[in-house]
């Protein structure tokens, strides 16, 4: 999806970092068993943060076994599984089903995009997309809705060219608090913080989004919430370092409230086992994925990336 | 989809506490862990999935463009205003120059987020006070739109500088907006470390190694 939704790793303890990587690893293999290959490429660790929440949500039990897959053919790694018979792997199902469903419409999105090869890529991937998705929006019909719904919505606020970052975060943030919402499948109550939760998510990792792109973006006129009648351009027609600075300022205040009011919602709900993972990712990971998308070079983001804020 | 208030055994009439009662005793009922049986546990699943969806389709029709969050004060979140008498709120907001400003709070508190915005919207520019910001942030604020909900807080501070209750919202978001977070202290996001309580131990460890030494910091203790 975006891949802004990570554990800041330096700060995960061994034995969190082998369960975080194996949840990766279960994950994958669930989407590879269900949906094929090519649909477990897509996979990136926002989905795997979801799963992790579900699973400290759902207080399952998992174990881990050393299995090869075609990503690391020659060692073995680690990869984690639900140890509950009965309701077996429910969150890993759930995730891998939310994965499709996401994946499916971001390519979707892709082939509206400007740039040839994004288009291409995106062309070359959905008839992979297709069946699975079908599959994950029969098993999850509410979500696929409200996806749906979001994604066409987009695509007007683009059209229309909107300078708000509240209402250009919209669409997404709906999104996620669809797929949050189903983690608390059977409890109203945490169903609507979690709900909340999610949309808060949704919310910051537009916010991200947008900053990170914000540099192409302007240079192919492309629609980003950022950018504004003040912002200047340089004689290359790209923007300058202090419009973007500016605007990385604006976006990282708009982030801060987000995620405190993200917080807030956060302390509500229970994680069990897995607070330490969720805890790293809500209160490190969050804003050093931030922190990288604030700046300005492409080298720069590259160093900024794992480090401490 | 079939009718919802039939899935959860509801007559449409019932509040929504009845239907939450309803809605989870069929959740104890299907709840796919209770199925050892793989077949069981799967019919479980979709009559779940059925359940879900008709009480999703009952609240969202009863909220009916209440698309906010509903926990809003719960959590010690911020902006959460307070509940008035009425002789009490006019004296504290110093009267709505013939706008209903209590009656708008009282939506706002029932989540009728659509129906205070048009009444607010209504409400011609040269007669809109600093309760008309502050309410209207607080509609923004409740249906997740910060950066609005922000910037119409912040203007009521400015019109209203006195008043406690629109200061006390605006501090939390200027303290949010500098990166706190409720339950982070430990992750030293954006708020010191040094607060007292880490000061106080210091201070307490430091006291023992002295001890230690023979010598004493705190000599009281």
């Amino acid at each position: 999806m975006f891949g802004y939704v990570k554990a800041y790793r330096p700060w995960l303890r061994v034995c969190e970092l082998d369960l975080y990587k194996g949840v990766y690893c279960g994950l994958c293999k669930t989407i590879t068993e269900r949906s094929g290959f090519v649909s477990s490429l897509l996979l990136s660790y926002d989905i795997v943060f979801l799963t992790i929440a579900a699973l400290g949500y759902d207080k399952s039990a998992v174990a881990a076994e050393k299995r090869r897959c075609p990503l690391h053919p020659i060692k073995k790694t680690p990869c984690v599984y639900c140890r509950q018979a009965g309701a077996e792997n429910a969150a890993f199902e759930y995730a891998a089903d939310a994965a499709i469903m996401l994946d499916y419409h971001k390519l979707r999105d892709d082939l509206h995009d400007k740039g040839f090869k994004k288009r291409l890529a995106a062309a070359a991937m959905l008839p992979f997309f297709a069946k699975p998705y079908k599959q994950a929006a029969a098993r999850q019909p509410y979500i696929s809705q409200q996806i749906e719904q979001a994604m066409a919505f987009q695509r007007e606020i683009e059209d229309m060219n909107i300078r708000s970052v509240d209402a250009a975060a919209e669409p997404t943030a709906r999104m996620m608090k669809a797929v949050f919402r189903g983690v608390c499948r059977y409890d109203p109550d945490d169903r609507e913080v979690m709900g909340e939760f999610g949309y808060l998510l949704g919310r910051f990792v537009y916010i991200c989004d947008a900053l990170d792109d914000l540099k192409d973006d302007f240079k192919k006129r492309a629609y980003n919430p950022l950018v504004t009648k003040s912002t200047a351009m340089t004689t290359a027609g790209e923007i300058t370092r202090e419009s973007f600075e500016h605007a990385a300022e604006y976006a990282r205040r708009s982030a801060y409230l987000t995620l405190g009011q993200l917080a807030d919602r956060y302390v509500q709900l229970n994680f069990g086992d897995m607070q330490p993972i969720t805890d790293n990712v809500v209160y490190m990971g969050l804003k050093s994925s931030l922190e990288a998308a604030a700046k300005f070079d492409k080298k720069e983001k590259k160093d900024t990336k794992g480090k401490r804020i | 989809m079939n009718d919802p208030y039939k899935i959860l055994g509801v007559e449409p009439t019932a509040t929504d506490k009845e239907i939450k009662t309803a809605y989870k005793g069929l959740v104890r009922k299907y709840h796919p862990d209770r199925f050892q049986d793989e077949s069981m546990a799967e019919m479980a699943n979709e009559k779940m999935t059925e359940i879900n969806a008709a009480y999703d389709k009952i609240m969202d029709d009863r909220k009916n463009g209440r698309s906010g969050f509903t926990s809003y004060t719960a959590g010690g979140a911020s902006g959460g205003y307070r509940r008035y008498s009425r002789e009490s709120y006019e004296q504290a907001s110093g009267g709505g120059a013939g706008v209903d400003y209590y009656q708008i709070r009282n939506m706002i508190h029932a989540g009728r987020l659509a129906e205070a915005d048009n009444m607010l919207d209504n409400v011609a520019q040269p007669n809109r006070v600093a309760e008309w910001y502050f309410l209207k942030g607080t509609i923004c604020y409740q249906r997740g739109w910060l950066n609005e909900a922000y910037h119409y807080i912040a203007q009521a501070t400015q019109m209203a500088p006195g008043n406690a209750e629109y200061s006390q919202a605006l501090q939390q978001m200027n303290r949010q907006r500098g990166g706190f977070m409720s339950g982070g202290s430990r992750y030293n996001t954006g708020n010191s470390a040094n607060d007292t309580c880490n000061c106080l131990s210091d201070l307490c460890v430091a006291d023992c190694c002295c001890e230690m030494m023979g010598g004493d910091l705190i000599p009281c203790c």
